[in-house]
Order: structure tokens, then C-alpha cells, then sequence
């Protein structure tokens, strides 16, 4: 079948498993830091390749697929599995040699996927993993026996405490591997419909190749049949190969389980977890994003003193240097968040926890997958909308990362603090008031999200869903150096991928504000092509409530929400305040006085209200329109995310505004 | 000897044609071959039986099983049936129905060493015959 043509280039060897086998982190442990990671074209799968040596030193090239249950495939990611093992995807070559990881505590069901893949006759190396978790369940598989059955090299393993990769090096530089001659049976009726290979053989191949993942022509109960056939093979194999010592115990996982999933201490402990995962993003991140801003203020001031004044150095400095800033201050965010996933996934409670809430996600079409990244969505859209990469659906994926930005985040903090501050005065209104407020602006965003997500699954419904069947893997204590990679390189990944695209927008957005040049700093932003465009938009949002200087924040707040603060600040020539608290009663001071052309006043309680809710809804963040580009993999779903985001904004404000003034409010 | 309050069965109302039960009743009659169905069950029938007569034990589905209870696969339908098997739900294996979720949906099975997390709607369509409940030896 291979014919023995010289090597050009590196064997490709392509990792495949179920999910939670271990795989990645045998994949990190040959590859190291040789590895990149990609998309498939045309979806979000990730592609993970890297450059792996065999114990001679000869390089090889490692493909880790993404992990499945089986070759008739349901999602996305399955179907990748079976197109790169059959040679059907143009862009990667089909492997030389497969590795078909087992985890050794639960091989009966790993090895219906390796018995799949083992006929496709791909030369290949199983590699029983996690051989300490069972053990330490008395379960004891005998490699030995399973590589006589199969005819296959079979390597055991402890992937997270790197036992057995010398071995596996081994297994890899062999040059007599071969295809395993086991083959599952196959219900006679099936075989009709498949072709026979020259050397009498079945081409089992054909059994993948058809529509939604099943074989040409088969009928519903012949796959069935199918099923049970190769389980029953497999359940022959493991009764002579897979020694339980004590069939009857107690899964350790369930010891835990019976904590950890309590109906009232389940929740409860998910709280906890929660809480500090969410207030060390929250606040603890805020510690080196202070650094971060005060290096690049400190460079800036630097810039400031060597360059001459002029357009260069403002390009520098609030160009250049504010757009690289606005990249690097999301990497404490974003690696605290992929540290705390990396470990809920790697120890298994990630799992549990998309187990207990379910239910509540389930009403709107999404499942519990969901629920830490629309969480952690509530620091930041950015690390929350990269963090729904755990979640396997496409359609779940995509419906999450598209309602993530509506929580309210961190950035919407500082604009609302200072509206509800200028719209009521602190002497008067009791801080209850303003509390109840600021929580009716984050209630809004949840509903935004429930709202959204319900809608959206339901325009998405020609997308086929899959089943909701969700593993709950056993527990296990993290790899901790595994973890940390993976954190490293999500933060690496942004920094190439979106950090691009922010920069670029904050220099674009940088020349609108200062393009073309006015001397007077005050008439500066009236005059340049942001302050044109907020002049120019007054009719749009007068129905709002807004003047064209409030257009000027909401232009200006389009690279990041907090920007409105300091634009306003500008624009009413509140002076530049170091301390937050002063510049808000400044900024306040000066909306009081605030008078439209026709001299009234330019800010009413209603017009706070209308800004408010717009703040709730628009889309107004330039890295997070970057990274959904990068996650979704196009312009599309980026810009129809704006384009609903910034509409709702639109609607929700005008009818707040409209409808007020109709009864009466001002 | 059998005492004569096993006389009394009870035909599982998933049994019966109707998809949902009328109304409700909450049954409780002790006996060897009585089930208890929970708040939903309804009695199709309430007839004196040879117990040397009797219809293998009940079919019923994986929703409503008590917890912690086993029971052997009987068939898996509806969208979800393929990959059900795939994951081992096959007929004649052992599954056990380990709890609820704290908003009891969805539920917690292990089938051989695998723990999934089944929504009922699927738990509704894999049919299961209970085993004797081993909750007497923990």
C-alpha cells in the first residue's frame, strides 16, 4: 500500500484518542517548544503540529488530531480526525505512522476508537496511558498480551510524569512498523457494500466515507450492528488482556463525586472556585496591568524627552506605544483565566462544573460548557470569548463567543461609575441607590446574554446539533507544567494573533483623533475626523438623547469603553486629573453645566439612563471585535457581532429615551 | 411460601401505551415485585398474579430509575442512539445511575469505567431493566 519511496522529509505521525486520554500532554512532552498551533481551514478546530524526535534523533512530524469517540463523526472535530486518517485533507499529508493513545483505567471504551483506527491500515503504535490511575484502581492491562492481539507495537505510558517516552522513541524509530491485522467482524449484510482490497481484504475505509459519518447506503440498524459487533471483539480482547482485580469497587472519582456533585455542597464548592478564580482576574490582575501602564508610561515620558514634538512623537507615544500597551495589559487577564481553566480541565472539575449548570444553560440552547467562559466574560470579553475554545459544539462555541462582550466587563466599570456619579449627587442619594443601579446595568447585560443566546439558537438551528452527551472524566492531579505551557501559549497566541490587529486599530483610531491638526487642544478633538464623524452622527443619536460631544465619546469609546472617561474629560476640558475619583466629580461639575445650542441643559437624567443602557449593550472594544476575527476565523460573524451588539444598543437606548420623555421624565 | 401482599403487580406505566400518565399518583405497595415509580407513576393495573406468571422485571428507562440503582441496558433509540453505543450503551450491558444534577438534569451513569452525563432526553430514550438495588451493601 506504502510504497517505499524515498523520504521526503520527516515521517508524519499523527496522534488520535478519545477525549481526556492524555494525548496533549504527551503531545507537549515529545514536542516541547517545537509545536504550532492553527486552524483547519474553514473551521475552528485547532491544529496542533510540532517537530518531534525518535530515539535515533531522526525528526518527525507530529500532528495531534483532535480528540474523538469514533470515526463515524458527529462534530467538527471528528470528522478532522477521519479526514486526516484517510488522506482527505488537502493540506496535511495522510500519516506514516499513527499513535493510538488508550487510556489504561478505561481501555475497553478507548480501544473501540483504536480498533477503528488500527483497520484504516495505517502503521501503528498504541499507547496505553494514565498506567498509574490504574493501577491505583486495580486495573492492570497486559501490554504484552494486547500487542500479540493487535500485531502492533503497544508502549505503556505515564504521559504527565514523561514514563515511557524513551520507550515510545523507541517504538518510533522502528522501521518494520506495520498495520495491525486485528479486525473487528463485520455483520455479514455489510459486507456486500464494501469493496475488496487486491489482497482479498475489506476496505474499511468505506465504512467512514459517507454522509454524516456513516457508510454509503447503510442502514440505521447495520451501523448499529457494526457497533455492537467491534465492542463485542473488544470486550473478548480486554477479558484476556485487561486484568480487574476487584470489579466490584467503588470508582475513587465517585468518593469525590459525592462532594463535589452534592446537590447543595456541589454548588457551593463551584462558588468558591469561582470566586477566586473570578477575583483574581478581577482585581489581583489589576497589580501587573499597573506595572505594565506605568512601563509604558515611563517609555512614553522616555520618548517624550528624545524626540522633538511633533507628529512623530505623538505617533510614538499615543499611537504606537498606547496601541502595544493595549495588547500586553490584557496578558495578566488572560493568563490567570487560562491558568485557572487549564487546571479545572487538566484535575477534571471543569467538567463538573458544566455538569451542574446545565440545566440552566440548556434553556437557552447552550449547554454548561458555556458557563465559565460567559462568566469570566465579566472581567474581561477577551480571555472569556479565547476560553471558549473548551467548549466542543461549534454552534455552542460560536453562539458564546458572539454574547460573551454583552457582560458587562471591567472597562464598562469606569463609565459607568461616572455616569451614575454625575447623575446623582453623592450628597443626597444614599450609596444603596447607586449600588441598585450598577446592578441593574450587570443584570442587563446577563439578560442580554440569555436573551441573545436564545435567539441565536434558534437563527442557528440548520446547524445540526450533537448529541449532549458530555464525559465526566475521572479525576486526576494536573500536570502542572502542562498547564503552564498551555497557559504561555494562549498568551502567545493573542499577543501574535490579535495583538496585530489592536495595534493597527489603535493607530488608525489615534489619526482619527488627531488628524487634521488644530492648534487649540479644546477645538483639536472638534476638528478632526473623530470629532467630524461624532458631529456627523448627531442625527442618529439625538433620538438617544445625545449631543454631538457625547458622539465624540462613543466614536472615541469604539477602541475601548473606558476611553470615554478620558475623551469626555478632553472634550469638556475637565483637565487631565491623575486621581480617578477627582476627575469624576470635575467631569460631573462640567455636565452639570453643559448646555446644548438651544441652552438647555445637555444632560438630563434621562439622557444618563439612555447612555447607560447603551453602555450595557454596544459593542464598543476593538481587541475583542480582533480576537472574535481570529477565533471564528472571519470578518463575518466579527462584524454581524458588532452589527447586533451596536443595533441593540441603539434600539434599547432609544426606546428608554423615547419612552421616558413620553411619560413625562426629562 | 409466598406471602400473599406479592400477589399484587403493578404494570409500569412506560409499559402502557400512553406516552404520558393522566395524573399522578405517588405508589407505595411493598412486595418482592412491586417497583416504586416516583411522583409520576400511574397504576395501569392492579391485578392478582401467580408470581410462577410473572413478565420479567419491568422495563423502564434510565430517567427513572431511582438513584444509585443498576440496571442492564435493554435498546437505545432516537437521535442520539449511535453515539450512545458507541460510548458502550450497548444491550446487555451494566450501567449504574450514579445522581442527579442539583437541578436534576442532567444525570450522572457509569457504563464500565466511563462516568457520562446523560440530559434526559437522552436518559429518556436508552430502556433499561433495573437490577436489585445493591444499596444494602455499600
Amino acid at each position: 500500500m506504502n510504497p517505499a519511496a524515498p523520504p521526503s522529509g520527516p515521517r508524519v505521525v499523527a496522534l488520535a484518542g478519545n477525549p481526556n486520554c492524555g494525548k496533549s500532554t504527551l503531545f507537549n512532552a515529545l514536542t516541547g517548544l517545537r509545536q504550532k498551533v492553527a486552524n483547519y481551514p474553514g473551521v475552528t478546530v485547532e491544529r496542533r503540529e510540532g517537530l518531534a524526535y525518535d530515539q535515533h534523533g531522526k525528526p518527525l512530524r507530529l500532528i495531534d488530531l483532535p480528540g474523538a469517540y469514533s470515526l463515524h463523526h458527529q462534530s467538527p472535530d471528528e470528522a478532522i480526525l477521519r479526514d486526516v486518517l484517510l488522506g482527505k485533507m488537502s493540506d496535511v499529508p495522510r500519516p506514516d505512522i499513527v499513535i493510538c493513545v488508550v487510556d489504561a483505567s478505561n481501555a475497553e471504551r478507548h480501544l473501540f476508537l483504536a480498533s477503528q483506527i488500527l483497520e484504516l491500515g495505517i502503521p501503528a503504535i498504541i499507547v496505553l496511558n494514565m498506567m498509574d490511575i490504574a493501577e491505583a484502581r486495580g486495573i492492570r492491562p497486559d501490554a504484552a498480551r494486547l500487542s500479540e492481539i493487535f500485531g502492533v507495537p503497544v508502549v505503556t505510558m505515564e504521559a504527565t510524569s514523561r514514563k515511557g517516552l524513551a520507550e515510545l522513541r523507541i517504538a518510533l524509530a522502528s522501521n518494520h512498523l506495520k498495520p495491525s491485522l486485528h479486525a473487528a467482524p463485520l455483520p455479514p449484510e455489510s459486507l456486500r457494500h464494501l469493496p475488496v482490497l487486491p489482497d482479498g481484504s475489506i476496505d474499511r475505509r468505506h465504512l467512514y466515507l459517507g454522509e454524516n459519518g456513516g457508510s454509503p447506503n447503510s442502514a440505521t440498524e447495520w451501523r448499529d450492528r457494526i457497533t455492537a459487533s467491534r465492542y463485542g471483539a473488544i470486550r473478548e480482547v480486554c477479558s484476556r488482556a485487561v486484568h480487574i482485580i476487584d470489579p466490584a469497587r467503588v470508582h475513587p472519582t465517585e468518593r469525590i463525586d459525592q462532594v463535589a456533585l452534592h446537590p447543595l455542597l456541589g454548588p457551593i464548592i463551584a462558588l468558591l472556585v469561582l470566586t477566586v478564580m473570578f477575583y483574581l482576574i478581577f482585581s489581583f490582575a489589576e497589580i501587573p496591568m499597573g506595572w505594565i501602564e506605568s512601563l509604558f508610561g515611563a517609555m512614553s515620558s522616555l520618548v517624550n524627552q528624545w524626540l522633538p514634538e511633533g507628529d512623530l512623537r505623538s505617533l510614538v507615544c499615543d499611537g504606537i506605544l498606547a496601541g502595544v500597551s493595549g495588547v500586553v495589559v490584557f496578558l495578566p487577564q488572560i493568563l490567570i483565566l487560562f491558568f485557572f481553566i487549564g487546571l479545572m480541565e487538566d484535575t477534571g472539575y471543569l467538567p463538573r462544573i458544566a455538569f451542574m449548570m446545565d440545566r440552566i444553560m440548556s434553556r437557552v440552547g447552550l449547554s454548561g460548557k458555556s458557563f465559565v467562559p460567559l462568566l469570566s466574560s465579566h472581567a474581561c470579553a477577551v480571555p472569556a470569548i479565547m476560553g471558549a475554545r473548551t467548549i466542543e459544539h461549534e454552534k455552542d462555541r460560536l453562539i458564546t463567543i458572539l454574547v460573551a462582550p454583552l457582560a458587562s466587563c471591567s472597562a464598562r466599570l469606569p463609565v459607568y461609575l461616572l455616569l451614575i456619579a454625575a447623575m446623582m449627587p453623592t450628597e443626597t442619594v444614599p450609596p444603596l441607590t447607586r449600588a441598585l443601579i450598577l446592578m441593574g446595568l450587570y443584570s442587563g447585560g446577563i439578560l442580554g446574554i440569555f436573551l441573545f443566546a436564545w435567539i441565536f439558537n434558534r437563527l442557528l438551528q440548520r446547524t445540526e446539533t450533537g448529541p449532549s452527551i458530555m464525559e465526566l472524566p475521572t479525576y486526576k492531579l494536573p500536570a502542572l507544567t502542562s498547564v503552564a505551557f498551555q497557559m504561555l501559549q494562549r498568551g502567545w497566541l493573542f499577543i501574535k494573533r490579535a495583538g496585530t490587529i489592536i495595534l493597527a486599530v489603535t493607530i488608525v483610531l489615534w489619526a482619527a483623533n488627531n488628524y487634521p491638526k488644530n492648534d487649540n487642544p479644546a477645538l483639536q478633538r472638534e476638528q478632526s475626523i473623530a470629532g467630524r464623524l461624532g458631529k456627523a452622527i448627531e442625527p442618529v443619536i439625538s433620538p438617544l438623547g445625545f449631543d454631538w460631544k457625547i458622539g465624540i465619546g462613543v466614536i472615541a469609546s469604539f477602541a475601548a469603553r473606558e476611553v470615554f472617561v478620558s475623551a469626555m474629560a478632553i472634550t469638556y476640558e475637565a483637565g487631565e486629573i491623575e486621581d480617578e475619583e477627582g476627575q469624576r466629580m470635575a467631569l460631573r461639575q462640567r455636565f452639570r453645566e453643559a448646555r446644548r445650542d438651544d441652552g438647555s441643559p445637555a444632560f438630563t437624567t434621562l439622557t444618563y439612563v439612555s447612555l447607560m443602557v447603551f453602555y450595557v449593550f454596544a459593542m464598543q472594544c476593538a481587541s475583542t471585535t480582533a480576537v472574535v476575527r481570529r477565533e471564528t476565523n472571519s470578518w463575518k460573524w466579527a462584524l454581524f457581532q458588532f452589527g447586533y451588539m451596536t443595533a441593540t444598543a441603539w434600539i434599547a437606548s432609544f426606546l428608554v429615551f423615547q419612552g421616558g420623555r413620553l411619560f413625562g421624565f426629562s | 411460601m409466598v406471602p400473599f401482599y406479592a400477589k399484587f403487580r403493578i404494570c409500569h406505566p412506560r409499559v402502557a401505551t400512553r406516552r404520558k400518565p393522566a395524573f399522578a399518583a405517588r405508589f407505595v405497595l411493598a412486595g418482592p415485585h412491586t417497583q416504586r415509580y416516583g411522583s409520576k407513576g400511574l397504576i395501569m393495573s392492579l391485578s392478582c398474579t401467580d408470581p410462577t406468571h410473572m413478565n420479567p422485571a419491568p422495563i423502564t428507562t434510565i430517567d427513572r430509575l431511582p438513584p444509585r440503582s443498576q440496571a442492564v441496558v435493554v435498546s437505545c433509540s432516537g437521535p442520539a442512539s449511535f453515539r450512545l453505543q458507541e460510548l458502550g450503551l450497548l444491550p446487555g450491558t451494566h450501567i449504574r445511575l450514579l445522581r442527579r444534577a442539583p437541578l436534576r438534569d442532567p444525570l450522572q451513569i457509569q457504563v464500565g469505567q466511563s462516568l457520562l452525563a446523560l440530559r434526559l432526553r437522552e436518559a429518556r430514550s436508552v430502556q433499561v431493566e433495573p437490577l436489585a438495588s445493591d444499596d444494602s451493601n455499600p
